[in-house]
């Protein structure tokens, strides 16, 4: 799945027109940014920027490198912008760019065997690395510490998800998306989508069963 | 039938935003069916977890980054569009890491062979091994067909070459100091077992003139021999007479007869 820089489906001219005019529309926000309107492409930024980082560190589990994944794909967003066609709505299209960018980032870690932090806390499963979470020593209620150490199990659970499952997993029940806007982002038709998103919930239930 | 009808619910609670999304009869039957009540309940508590994951939030300065990036993207401006669709696979990394390694041979054993020009140019170019005895003498060849055959060049007035069959290695034959020496031919074998043609190398010619120049050493010494009379106060007395000692130098030097046959002729 190479970098999705633009969307070549066609929009019909009326919706487009209907679209547009509302000027605080993500899609009248960016032709505006054609325009050259700084302030527009910064709105924009200010939209997603917490949603698409949130969504590449459950991707990636690493928030350093969400966050400068998430600046390149406003990059790119700003880059295309004089491509982009008002076909589909403009989140499903920051979002594609941001799965392909995570899912290459995936692939480039695969290929280079990084040595990091987290390389030296291997699952006992062979799996992928569990995260480094070092004990905070502040006293914490006992639900509070029960909550923080269901979300730390729930991240490792889907950072050991294949890359194929784990982003339609996340977008669906992380981020809320529909099957449609789901099968969109990643390309495929909505019955793999359920099908996979059905693969990853079984998978996360056999690992969190002490948490079920 | 009753597991097709379980498929059909579970693929319902897969697809339900909640509970409150199920159908009239998901519901009754999630009432008599164990499997699938586990099933929902634990759809409902994976949910759950997944969705109060906190959302993590940009750091505040990314705006101001996301902007420097642009303007150092404008900066660069044609570098980028030159470089932006041209990468390098890994195909073309290895076919390049082949490339450099046969260049890299190539130059390593051109270079060994220029450095041993003997071994380089073969048997007919390489000059017969000889050994000279003086500066103005002409050098005399060494002939070594055969391995047990050695031929030792002495430093003699005809300055021909002694032939010795020492049936012995070839090796051990030889005085240590005109051994041939590897270093000074260039050629270093590789390998413990590795062989060298030593009929490609120069015999070692060691000038003991010049590294320790002649010098003179006079002695002063008598030709005449020691007499020494010794009385046995019986009246009888014996001369006894040795003879003058001299060294192979002085015989050379004086051109005489030897000192020691004069004396010896009519004492003692």
């Amino acid at each position: 799945m190479d970098t999705l820089t633009t969307i070549d489906i066609n929009f019909s001219a009326a919706l487009r027109h209907e679209v547009v005019a509302d000027p605080t529309s993500d899609h009248a926000l960016l032709e505006a940014t054609r325009t050259g309107d700084e302030d527009a492409f910064a709105e924009l930024v200010g939209r997603y920027r917490n949603p698409i980082t949130n969504y590449i560190y459950r991707m990636t589990s690493d928030y350093d490198g969400a966050v400068d994944l998430a600046q390149e794909t406003f990059v790119r967003v700003y880059r295309a912008a004089e491509r982009y066609q008002t076909t589909y709505a403009f989140s499903t299209y920051i979002y594609r760019i941001a799965t392909n960018l995570a899912i290459s980032e995936l692939r480039k870690r695969k290929r280079r065997k990084l040595v990091s932090l987290s390389g030296f806390f291997q699952a006992r499963d062979g799996g992928e690395p569990e995260e480094f979470n070092p004990p905070d020593l502040k006293p914490l209620p006992d639900t509070e510490l029960v909550d923080a150490e269901r979300r730390n199990a729930v991240q490792r659970a889907i950072s050991t998800l294949p890359e194929k499952y784990r982003a339609p997993l996340i977008l669906r029940d992380v981020e809320g998306k529909s099957y449609e806007d789901i099968s969109r982002i990643l390309e495929t038709s909505e019955g793999t989508i359920k099908s996979r998103i059905s693969r990853a919930r079984g998978f996360l239930r056999e690992k969190m069963t002490a948490y079920l | 039938m009753r597991k097709i009808n379980c498929r059909n619910i579970r693929r319902e609670i897969e697809e339900a935003r909640s509970a409150d999304f199920l159908s009239a009869a998901a519901r009754s039957h999630l009432e008599v069916c164990a499997a699938c009540g586990t099933l929902s309940r634990q759809q409902i508590k994976l949910r759950a977890i997944l969705s109060s994951l906190e959302t993590v939030e940009a750091p505040g300065d990314f705006d101001y980054r996301v902007r420097s990036r642009l303007a150092a993207e404008k900066r660069m401006g044609t570098r980028v569009l030159l470089f932006t669709n041209f990468s390098f696979g890994a195909g073309f990394a290895a076919v390049a890491a082949v490339l450099l390694l046969i260049g890299s041979a190539f130059i390593f054993v051109s270079f060994r062979t220029s450095s041993n020009p003997a071994v380089a140019d073969g048997k007919q170019n390489a000059p017969p091994p000889s050994v000279t005895t003086g500066p103005g003498e002409k050098a005399a060849p060494i002939n070594a067909t055969t391995p047990d055959h050695i031929q030792v060049a002495e430093v003699q007035k005809g300055n021909e070459p002694r032939s010795i069959d020492s049936g012995r290695s070839p090796q051990r034959s030889l005085p240590k100091a005109l051994e041939p020496r590897r270093e000074i031919a260039g050629v270093r074998t590789p390998r413990r077992f590795g062989t060298l043609d030593q009929t490609q190398m120069g015999a070692r010619v060691d000038r003991l003139a010049d590294s320790y120049p002649t010098a003179a050493f006079p002695i002063n010494a008598s030709y005449q021999p020691l007499k020494l009379s010794v009385d046995d106060s019986r009246g009888t007395s014996r001369t006894i007479s040795l003879p003058s000692v001299s060294f192979g130098s002085q015989r050379t030097l004086s051109q005489t007869s030897s000192p020691l046959i004069a004396s010896a002729r009519d004492t003692w």
